[in-house]
């Protein structure tokens, strides 16, 4: 396996300022490098964790967790407050039809609360990742209350599996099969949205799948690879026909709605030869052993080149460099085709990768790494009895929505600080899930969208209990003079300290030379310490990864 | 046996005239690549196309040493041009709005007059109640009421406003991803594959002036659309104007730290922070807003972000605004489309009429240093990656298609059209027959409207008569366009 056989101890190397941003010191420490990228930002925990193991094992110890099992006392508080997202869907939808809000906030903020602490950050990184790739907004009937289902038996069950267990699982999922339509495909008049999407998205890829000659210039090859995905695409609609939920009640009285669980609809399938991207089959019948054809040809398309490609280039450019170099790539292929679609064995390749090891701080953080890595780095302690003001109450516009009386109020407060930033969780509209183009989000909007979001995780986290700078900086024990007590703030904070120029712009705002004395009194009055922490989170060292 | 094209082939007649007259005295002038005439002392320039049209590993990093390689190379570009024509000619202030998502654009422009536009089609989501337009032919789905009638945008009555559309437009690329088909018209590219990684009107902004004010580039999105993306533009992404402000303990201390916090490296953060800045102090400058009396803007984003856009535009040379770019999404219906009367389709449909309709009647207030409306140098352009499949599909819905329509309006825009209405046609309407016999060339392709009118062509027939686009820059705002004369429903900007 080439990627393993280049793979080197990146502990062993020597921390140097990475060369990515000329003049800015930032940090290539290995150690940091791994958790800024492996995890929602590093913690004081974390990097003595990795630090006290090689990266190897630190990354096997994360691969080994269990999918849907948080064993730390962090989440074992939090998890009463979402009560939805170990219901079943039709438990979801009988309890909370009049109340929507509850469904689609609980998924949300929880998912948001297992970034921000679970222990197993690695398996939450890849959870993000495949839930952006098979990208579910979950604010429409039926998906808004199969989307916690989904999260747990597609998404997180497969998160560090076999990729072709989790596509498997995702084309059986009432909420994709709802929020892309093939629930109601019939074979006299097929829908074709979610074949589309998992051809072009989920597996193939849109290069693949359109322009199967490469990019050719002759108009007669463009138009016959046109023709061919569009064939494609009509023949996988077919095979797929029929495979549909039980969204309704299907009896006289009351449950009022279905199981929710998947269903095959004999009267609705294709029957007839069909091909797509080199697999065929006769699918002869409509006879339930017909969802085996579509079985067949998910694992084709899973096992398929250029879904290998399309998958482990993502996962590249996620991890390593938005250029991934064509060597990682090809790496990290041969572990996916040798592991039999393995993910964490791909992800463990790349991660002790030479490029990686060369790509530290090449990347800027995503508006989602970006506040969670503030709350990590911050050391916020969320309060799981807080909740919002029972006067406040508007169940029915979810997307729109301030708050719910008597929620969670840290959960609400997560929710509404990553809607500010535009990327909360599941909250992309259509199927192709948050860009990762780094253009899409390093606007001068987005600068003000991050400087406005580290303001606020300083001063505005309610339902969380933020730490002061002095306490930041080592409580009672601090150091006093300005100099020492920037730099024991930015060590906590962003795990480096600053570069000389950067490090006087947060002198200069405390009003001192190196070596004189900041009282606590001076910290706190005109909310002075405050101040200085919104400074650090809002500085280039916290804006890359 | 009537033929359903016959009645298109008569307007195809009296449109292609008009194309031709219309198009005769600037477009053939301002189409020319020759050197002696017209503004051809410009096209002798080589447009710096090459320095923009650069594959995505070299642009990369260019951006890495920042924007001051582009800048230097179009300014010297640039000196030269202004030195023939003394600075680049007047533009309005674009306002581009991408519908996300496939537009249905047969519900929203109904070609009532063509035969298979019929239940046999679309039993459950056809319009047939649609506004006719004054040609006999398209009519307006009755959810977009406010642009239609007496005072409004388009007055069918007597052919008179200033809202165009153009039917069976679209991107010639023959693609059915929304994601590859909007990424084609982004970057205002013929196929997927183009060496253009940046967007057309980033190029577009570029190619007039390489620098410019902090709110020169608007994105009314939630992240930047790559139609705004490229060689250190920095448009300021928001929902509304009040996304760009800065929340500290005291403004007057900390954001001059906070730009000293991002500078002295060599990054695109350097840049995107220092106008992110600038654009805070000049918002902070206006105040809060006021639409012009009798205005009311309904209640959703865009409406919200044109209202922002409204009051920017107000402010004149003091916010310096060229273009903005608007995101508006939800148009993916591939099920429950709805009828003319209620529904998603009707519901989105309202609400771009009605957001457009205030917006113009917003901007008819006077500017007091041109004494004309402000609208005069506005022009909107509305986009979507493609039209749905004229076949509605199982679900009260349509898949993805090809074919669709653009709509442009503006205060230089004359919405009248050869037919009598206010929708242009290249080489007349194609038909949506997909009967075997039909002639050929006509009908549907695989099932979707053909598209005849290239997105490019309508783009830059707006760039070159309304936003100040020089014939030598056309290679770079849309490398290898083929040359074709304007259909005529943008004046020559004054």
């Amino acid at each position: 396996v080439g990627v393993a056989n280049g793979a080197v101890d990146l502990l062993a190397a020597s921390p140097a300022a990475a060369d990515v941003a000329a003049g800015l010191a930032l940090s290539a420490d290995p150690a940091l490098h791994l958790l800024r990228r492996a995890s929602f930002g590093p913690t004081p925990e974390s990097l003595a964790k990795v630090r006290s193991m090689s990266a190897a094992a630190w990354i096997d110890e994360q691969l080994a967790c269990d999918p849907n099992v948080d064993s730390d006392a962090t989440w074992s508080t939090l998890a009463p407050g979402f009560p939805t997202i170990s219901m079943t869907a039709q438990q979801v939808h009988l309890a909370y039809a009049n109340n929507r809000s509850v469904p689609y906030r609980d998924i949300q903020a929880a998912t948001a609360a297992r970034q921000a602490y679970s222990v197993w950050q690695l398996r939450e990184v890849m959870v993000e990742f495949w839930s952006n790739h098979f990208n579910i907004h979950n604010v429409d009937d039926p998906d808004i209350w199969c989307k916690s289902t989904d999260d747990r038996e597609v998404i997180r069950t497969n998160a560090l599996g076999k990729f072709s267990a989790l596509l498997s699982a995702s084309a059986h999922s009432p909420a994709m099969l709802g929020f892309l339509d093939n629930a109601w495909s019939v074979w006299n008049n097929p829908n074709e949205n979610y074949a589309r999407e998992l051809l072009e998205l989920h597996t193939l890829g849109a290069d693949a799948l359109y322009h199967r000659s490469g990019n050719s210039t002759d108009p007669a090859t463009i138009a016959a690879d046109a023709l061919a995905a569009e064939s494609d695409v009509a023949n996988a609609t077919r095979v797929l026909t029929g495979w549909s939920a039980n969204f309704e009640w299907q009896g006289g009285l009351k449950p009022k709605y279905g199981d929710h669980l998947f269903h095959y609809r004999e009267t609705s399938h294709h029957v007839g030869p069909v091909s797509v991207y080199g697999w065929s089959h006769a699918n002869p019948t409509r006879d339930p052993a017909s969802v085996a054809v579509g079985e067949s040809l998910l694992d084709y398309l899973a096992h398929h080149d250029a879904t290998a490609r399309n998958i482990v280039t993502k996962l590249c450019k996620h991890f390593v460099a938005d250029d991934p170099p064509s060597t990682l790539v090809d790496a990290a292929l041969a572990v996916y085709q040798q592991t039999n679609t393995d993910i964490g064995q791909v992800v463990k390749a790349i991660l002790t990768s030479p490029e990686f090891q060369a790509a530290a701080g090449s990347k800027w953080r995503r508006p989602v790494e970006y506040f969670h890595s503030m709350v990590r780095g911050m050391g916020l302690t969320y309060n799981a009895a807080a909740k919002t003001p029972t006067t406040v109450n508007n169940p029915l516009t979810p997307e729109n929505e301030g708050s719910v009386g008597g929620a969670s109020q840290g959960a609400q407060t997560m929710i509404d600080r990553l809607t500010d930033l535009d990327q909360n969780p599941f909250g992309w509209h259509t199927p192709d899930g948050y860009p990762y183009e780094p253009e899409a989000w390093t606007s001068p909007g987005g600068q003000l969208d991050r400087w406005n979001s580290a303001y606020l995780v300083v001063v505005g986290m309610k339902g969380f209990t933020t730490p002061t700078a002095q306490a930041l900086a080592g409580g009672t024990a601090r150091p006093q003079q300005a100099g020492p007590l920037v730099d024991a703030l930015t060590m906590r904070v962003c795990g480096q300290t600053f570069g000389p120029a950067h490090r006087q712009v947060l002198l200069d705002w405390l009003g001192k030379a190196e070596t004189a004395v900041v009282t606590d009194a001076e910290l706190d009055a005109g909310s002075k310490g405050k101040q200085l922490l919104a400074l650090i989170l809002s500085s280039p060292y916290m804006q890359l990864r | 046996m009537v033929r359903h094209w016959e009645a298109p082939m008569t307007i195809d007649t009296d449109l292609r005239a008009r194309a031709v007259t219309a198009g005769a005295g600037e477009s053939e002038a301002a189409e020319c690549d020759c050197p002696d005439d017209g503004p051809g002392a410009l096209g002798a320039l080589a447009p710096d196309s090459d320095l923009l049209a650069l594959e995505s590993g070299r642009r990369r990093v260019l951006k890495r040493l920042g924007v001051v390689t582009v800048g230097l190379a179009m300014a010297r570009s640039l000196g030269n041009v202004a030195a023939a024509a003394e600075g680049p000619p007047p533009a309005d202030v674009l306002v581009y709005i991408f519908l996300r998502g496939g537009l249905d654009s047969l519900n929203m422009v109904v070609p009532y007059g063509d035969p298979d536009y019929s239940a046999a089609n679309r039993p459950t989501i056809g319009v047939y109640d649609s506004i006719a337009l004054g040609d006999g032919f398209f009519g307006l789905h009755p959810a977009m009421s406010a642009l239609v009638g007496p005072g409004k945008a388009w007055d069918p009555t007597t052919g008179m406003g200033d809202l165009a559309f153009v039917h069976a437009a679209g991107s010639p690329a023959d693609t059915r991803s929304h994601f590859d088909a909007q990424d084609i018209i982004d970057r205002g590219v013929q196929a997927k594959g183009a060496a253009n990684r940046d967007g057309w009107l980033a190029r577009h902004l570029l190619s007039r002036a390489p620098t410019g004010p902090a709110l020169r580039a608007i994105a009314v999105s939630s992240s930047t659309p790559v139609n705004l993306i490229g060689g250190g533009l920095n448009p300021v992404v928001m929902h509304t104007t009040a996304d760009v402000s800065l929340r500290s303990v005291n403004a007057t201390q900390v954001e001059p730290l906070l730009r000293r916090m991002h500078q002295g490296f060599a990054h695109p953060m350097v840049g995107a922070s220092t106008t992110a800045l600038d654009a805070v102090a000049k918002v902070r400058g206006l105040g809060s807003y006021s639409p012009a009396i009798g205005v009311t803007y309904p209640a959703n984003g865009l409406a919200y972000g044109l209202k922002s856009l409204a009051q920017l535009i107000k402010a004149g040379a003091n916010i310096g605004l060229e273009a903005a770019s608007i995101d508006f999404g939800g148009f993916d219906m591939h099920k429950g489309m709805g009828t003319s009367a209620v529904g998603p389709l009707h519901d989105l449909l309202g609400q771009v009429a009605d957001s457009l309709a205030a917006f113009r009647s917003d901007l008819q207030d006077i500017e007091l240093a041109t004494a004309q409306p402000y609208w005069k140098r506005v022009t909107v352009v509305a986009v979507s990656e493609f039209g749905r499949r004229f076949k509605e599909n199982g679900n009260a819905g349509a898949d993805h298609g090809h074919g669709g329509a653009m709509a442009v309006m503006g205060g230089g825009i004359s919405g009248k059209a050869a037919g009598g209405g206010n929708v242009w046609l290249k080489d007349g309407w194609p038909g949506l027959s997909d009967a075997a016999d039909r002639p050929p060339g006509s009908g549907l392709v695989t099932g979707d409207l053909q598209v005849r009118a290239d997105y490019r062509h309508v783009l830059w027939e707006v760039a070159r008569q309304r936003l100040g686009a020089l014939d030598a820059n056309r290679a770079t705002v849309f490398p290898a366009l083929p040359l074709a004369p304007f259909m005529g429903f943008a004046q020559p900007k004054t």
